[in-house]
């Protein structure tokens, strides 16, 4: 069963680009480090934060939600 | 180059509406003449509906001209029944005031011919106001105006005319102490305009044209065969009676007695027995079986049959004796009434349960028909709807995954160019930001083939052939 903090996680991505793509992205970049969703934490968040925050980014457009995606990624990480 | 390549071209040379209008042209070719951002077109799921209403169309249309035909059917069946209504009076006419002239000319012995004369004019006169407010009621309905009844050649055959004629009559025979001259004549005219209207009546209120067996061949009695017996009937008692009166008769009156009664068996009883034997078979084919019709018509039938075989029997027998006859007067007039009475109760009896058979069978049943149509119409529409939604579901919904799925597709790739673009200029790729970015085009790839999967079984089907992207 996967973690809050990985729910958390992906409910962020979600709300930046969207429920069809959003989910795909966070587990890809977990599988290529092999992060399991069931054991995920906030040390392995720090892992793998700007992977899935570069992942992400690429499907949002305006530059100003970039920035404020990648700032709330990067506070759950601490 | 381009602009160079294109200088020089027909197309180029051409005046700027030239142009214009090829660039439209050729854009609607292409499909390019709605924008989308300009102008919403129409959802898929609206046209589906659109498709799936304009079939209920034909349906709504057709269930119209059910309905439509239902009512026509009703509508006949309530014209009929007024037609019973209307003719109540007129056989009311017909019995009393025929009674009236049997009892002007013979008084059975014993009776007070004053009494006797005055019950049946008061019978007369009730009918006669009967009359006139049924011709209020259904006057016009019936057409028994003066324009419709010339366009019908039956100019007089109306209230007024009866009510004249019956007037006349009643002033001409007084207390009925003495026969006035040519009297058999008016009522022999008041008579013959309420058969008249009789057939009128059967004619405009559709009786004529009844389709089902059981009540046709009961209207053919109550309609045509019942009065045509009921005046037959007077006819011959008059002559019989007149015959029996004088103690001798010619050879004409004989043989006229001869052939009253041949008909009056023919004519009349064989035929009103055949029609009343086939109503009560087919009583049951048609909206289901009368009950109150099997169970009252047979005793009525039964005495009109045994009186009109007794009278037909004593017309034989006056019309075979040689000379002077052996019947009485009293015995042969008692035997005609009798017979006449009975098919005047054959009647009541018979019209009461043609309007039975009118309304109960016909009427609620196309009522019930009409009511089992419109819900049955009702349960296929909402079933066509449901289907219709569920079939506009299946197609849509893949669609939108396919949409949601090519709108980030879109950004991603946008994303991707900006960030090779960004690496590119750096000069030094970053392998992690390159494996993500080749991780997610993969990814949408993959999202892209399923979607395109997805597309082409909405398009050709589950069962039909890849197609190769």
């Amino acid at each position: 069963m996967a973690t809050i903090l990985y729910k958390d996680v992906v409910s962020a991505v979600v709300a930046a680009v969207g429920a069809e793509k959003g989910p795909g992205i966070v587990e890809r970049q977990l599988q290529s480090k092999g992060i399991s969703p069931d054991k995920f934490d906030a040390a392995q968040l720090q892992d793998v934060v700007v992977a899935i925050c570069a992942a992400a980014k690429l499907y949002i457009a305006d530059p100003g939600k970039k920035v404020s995606f990648e700032a709330g990624l990067r506070a759950m990480a601490k | 180059m381009k602009m160079a390549a294109c200088v020089g071209t027909n197309a180029f040379r051409r005046s700027p509406e030239g142009r214009d209008a090829k660039e439209r042209s050729a854009n609607l070719r292409k499909g390019k003449h709605m924008n989308s951002e300009e102008k919403p077109s129409m959802g898929v799921g609206r046209k589906i509906f659109v498709v799936a209403a304009s079939f209920s169309l034909p349906i709504a249309v057709l269930v119209y001209f059910v309905i439509v035909n239902i009512n026509r059917t009703i509508d006949f069946t309530r014209m009929e029944m007024i037609g019973n209504a209307y003719q109540r009076p007129l056989e009311g006419l017909l019995r009393h005031i025929e009674q009236h002239q049997i009892l002007l000319h013979h008084v059975p012995a014993g009776s007070d011919s004053a009494a006797a004369l005055d019950a049946e004019k008061r019978a007369a006169d009730k009918a006669l106001d009967d009359l006139k407010d049924a011709t209020e009621k259904y006057g016009v309905t019936l057409k028994f105006t003066d324009e419709e009844l010339n366009k019908r050649q039956r100019q007089g055959s109306k209230y007024e005319t009866v009510e004249k004629d019956w007037r006349d009559i009643e002033a001409a025979a007084g207390s009925g102490k003495q026969i006035p001259a040519g009297i058999d004549a008016k009522y022999g005219d008041v008579v013959a305009v309420l058969r008249t209207m009789i057939t009128h009546m059967g004619d405009i209120s559709n009786l004529i044209l009844d389709p089902e067996l059981d009540t046709y061949y009961t209207t053919s009695n109550t309609l045509v065969n019942l009065p045509q017996t009921q005046d037959r009937l007077a006819q011959v008692i008059a002559l019989g009676s007149a015959v029996i009166a004088r103690g001798s008769m010619t050879i004409a009156e004989r043989t006229q007695l001869a052939v009253y009664a041949s008909m009056l068996q023919a004519d009349d009883l064989d035929v009103i027995n055949s029609n009343t034997q086939t109503a009560l078979n087919e009583d049951p084919n048609f909206h289901g079986t009368s009950a109150s019709l099997q169970a009252n018509v047979p005793p009525v039938w039964k005495n009109f049959q045994a009186a009109q075989t007794h009278f037909i029997e004593l017309t034989k027998q006056l019309a075979a004796s040689s000379g002077k006859p052996t019947l009485t007067v009293d015995e042969y007039i008692s035997a005609g009434v009798t017979a006449r009475e009975s098919s005047f109760r054959f009647w009541d009896v018979s019209i009461q349960e043609l309007d039975v058979m009118l309304d109960h069978g016909r009427i609620q049943d196309y009522d019930t028909r009409k009511i089992v149509a419109l819900l049955l119409s009702a349960l296929a529409l909402f079933i066509a709807c449901i289907l219709a939604y569920w079939m506009t579901l299946s197609i849509t919904n893949p669609l939108m995954k396919l949409a949601r799925t090519l709108g980030p597709g879109a950004a991603l790739l946008r994303g991707s160019i900006e960030q090779i673009n960004e690496e590119t200029n750096k000069g030094k790729p970053d392998p992690q930001m390159t494996a993500v970015i080749c991780g997610e085009l993969s990814a949408h790839v993959d999202d892209m083939n399923r979607s395109v999967q997805a597309l082409q079984s909405i398009v050709f089907g589950a069962t039909s052939p890849t197609v190769q992207s």
